[in-house]
């Protein structure tokens, strides 16, 4: 399995793709340290609370981050997986002495330990780039790594049952679009939480199970905002408030945390099973 | 590579194999064997069901019906793979990957010994003739360099019994010699060699036994020598009709292309000619024809007499 993992990493970091994203992450990242200093130069006078500005902004850096992240391992996972089956390069591995499940896990384990250090590379450099540009540091940088990685493995477990079964573009706009789609209920049930509409807050309840990827992003956002921010949106009754829709006010709960790596591993589990029965 | 201990059970063995892919029947009924050091020839025409039948030797997808046995071991255990090799008929490898690398990626997947793999990714580089391009990347490399490094692939770890899937489907005629060579070579060491070709003048040269499948069913299995058959009479026939010659089928003529008639060997080739005369016919000419198993393919693949 770890030789499956290694050759997946290193057949990824070689692709165009990948490069690509790559590029497009620092470059994001540059522009934002660019903007964090701006705004940290401007200062109270026209931005009021620079610290709260500088919060809600690196919530909004790290959400693209992770669209792109997640979006860039959605696509290398079911171009990948397609490929390999279509060109027989699969029919040459899987008739060594290695199980169906093994295949798959390792390919999964490269892309899960890939994912997680990029995210890890990125929002590290990322961090070093606002404190230095504006002096601005989450309040727990590492658990917010965590959860993005934990929301990219989680999406990336999903396109890769959807690619065991389905074609590549299928499988990958599908995985993007459901991602997104949660994404988008989760804001409704913001809305129905503000607003009092109890169905907006069942159907966010309810995506939270069946596509757990939205909470993974309130986890990571909660720790992205420094404890000023969140005290001021407390004060200001903020989680009652429009402004509050992308605010985190309160960590993910454990039961959550542990739904989502459940979530993943019986996607994953699906995934196995998939592509045991599929013929080759 | 080592010489292979010859195992004392068959290497290939099914009974009654069935595949079906909903309601379409690939396989059906095929029962066979492969003992150890046989070089065996799986022919048939296309979508005869060959490929699939090797697919479910190697446990690559499971039977719909019947029973198997590789290595000695149940169709689809896993232990019994680190005795075989497969060269697939679809031969692609990473592109990003020299030649050395992806054999390397194959001992290890092969289970075999990290003190070994060295010497078996060198030897297995010099067997195919890419000794001098181990360190190129895959991407550079011709379809028929793919196909050597396919074959590579297959021989890793000194193997029972290795599966050839078209081997030689894009080589050059330099290419299909060292296959060939590498075929006896392999048998010399004690290895089978389960070959699957359309290239019937390559299987008789060196197959010990060849297996006809047709829609998915065996239809003649037997040596080499057995399939092709005894040298036959055959003569040149002209003032006939069609209807008249189709008639000397009775009297002992097995083929007719429209000019010549093949004398089966059942027959006497005087009462053939008997035939002919009393129907008003000429004799022009007469000769005997070695025949091939190309012949032999195309007069089983026309409904011919099977074995």
């Amino acid at each position: 399995m770890s030789a499956l993992a290694l050759l997946t990493i290193r057949g990824v970091v070689g692709r165009k793709l990948f490069r690509g994203a790559a590029l497009l992450m620092v470059l994001g990242l540059v522009l934002a340290g660019l903007a964090f200093s701006a705004i940290a130069r401007s200062g109270p006078d026209t931005f009021g609370n620079v610290a709260s500005i500088l919060s809600q902004a690196s919530v909004l850096v790290t959400m693209m981050f992770t669209f792109v992240l997640g979006a860039t391992g959605v696509f290398m996972t079911v171009g990948t997986i397609h490929r390999e089956i279509e060109s027989g390069q699969v029919l040459a591995v899987l008739a060594r002495p290695l199980r169906r499940s093994q295949f798959l896990l390792g390919k999964w384990l490269g892309y899960a330990l890939l994912l997680a250090a990029l995210a890890l590379l990125a929002m590290g450099l990322g961090f070093a780039i606002f404190g230095l540009a504006a002096g601005y540091q989450p309040a727990h940088p590492w658990s917010a790594v965590a959860f993005v990685a934990a929301q990219s493995i989680a999406l990336v477990s999903f396109a890769l049952l959807l690619a065991t079964r389905l074609p590549p573009v299928v499988a990958g706009a599908g995985a993007v679009a459901t991602f997104g789609l949660a994404w988008f209920v989760g804001i409704l049930g913001k809305f129905g939480q503000i607003y009092g509409v109890a169905a907006l807050q069942s159907m966010a309840s309810v995506t939270s199970y069946l596509f757990p990827t939205d909470g993974l992003w309130r986890g990571a956002a909660f720790n992205l905002e420094s404890a000023e921010f969140v005290a001021i949106m407390h004060a200001r009754g903020a989680e009652r408030e429009p402004v509050g829709i992308f605010f985190a006010p309160e960590p993910q709960p454990i039961l959550a945390i542990a739904w989502a790596v459940a979530w993943t591993l019986v996607v994953l589990g699906a995934a196995v099973l998939s592509f045991r029965r599929r013929e080759l | 590579m080592a010489t292979t201990a010859r195992p004392n059970y068959p290497l290939v063995e099914t009974r009654e194999l069935g595949k079906r892919y909903g309601k379409a029947v690939a396989v059906q009924g095929i029962s066979m064997r492969v003992d150890a050091g046989e070089v065996v020839g799986f022919l048939g025409p296309n979508g005869a069901g060959k490929t699939t039948v090797i697919k479910i030797l190697l446990g690559l997808t499971a039977p719909t019906s019947g029973s198997g046995w590789l290595c000695g071991a149940p169709l689809g255990d896993i232990g019994a793979r680190e005795r075989v090799g497969y060269l697939p008929e679809l031969f692609r490898y990473p592109g990003w990957l020299t030649a050395r690398e992806v054999l390397t990626f194959h001992c290890k997947l092969a289970r075999l010994a990290r003190s070994t793999w060295r010497q078996e990714v060198h030897e297995a580089l010099v067997l195919v003739g890419l000794a001098e391009r181990a360190d190129h990347l895959v991407a550079t490399f011709s379809k028929g360099m793919q196909q050597r490094l396919g074959l590579a692939v297959a021989l890793l770890g000194t193997p029972e019994l290795v599966f050839l899937d078209e081997p030689t489907s894009a080589l050059d005629p330099m290419g299909r010699r060292d296959v060939r060579q590498i075929i006896s070579t392999l048998k010399d060491r004690g290895c089978s060699v389960f070959l699957n070709s359309h290239l019937l003048t390559e299987v008789e040269r060196v197959c010990d036994r060849v297996i006809f499948v047709e829609a998915g069913r065996v239809i003649a299995n037997g040596t080499t020598s057995e399939m092709v058959g005894q040298p036959r009479m055959r003569l040149r026939v002209s003032g006939l009709s069609s209807e008249q010659r189709r008639a000397l089928a009775t009297a002992g003529a097995r083929g007719d292309d429209g000019t010549w008639l093949t004398v089966s060997p059942d027959y006497s080739q005087v009462r053939l000619i008997e035939a002919i005369y009393s129907h008003g016919g000429t004799v022009e000419s007469s000769e005997t024809v070695a025949p091939t198993l190309e012949d032999r393919f195309v007069e089983l693949m026309s409904g011919g007499p099977r074995a």
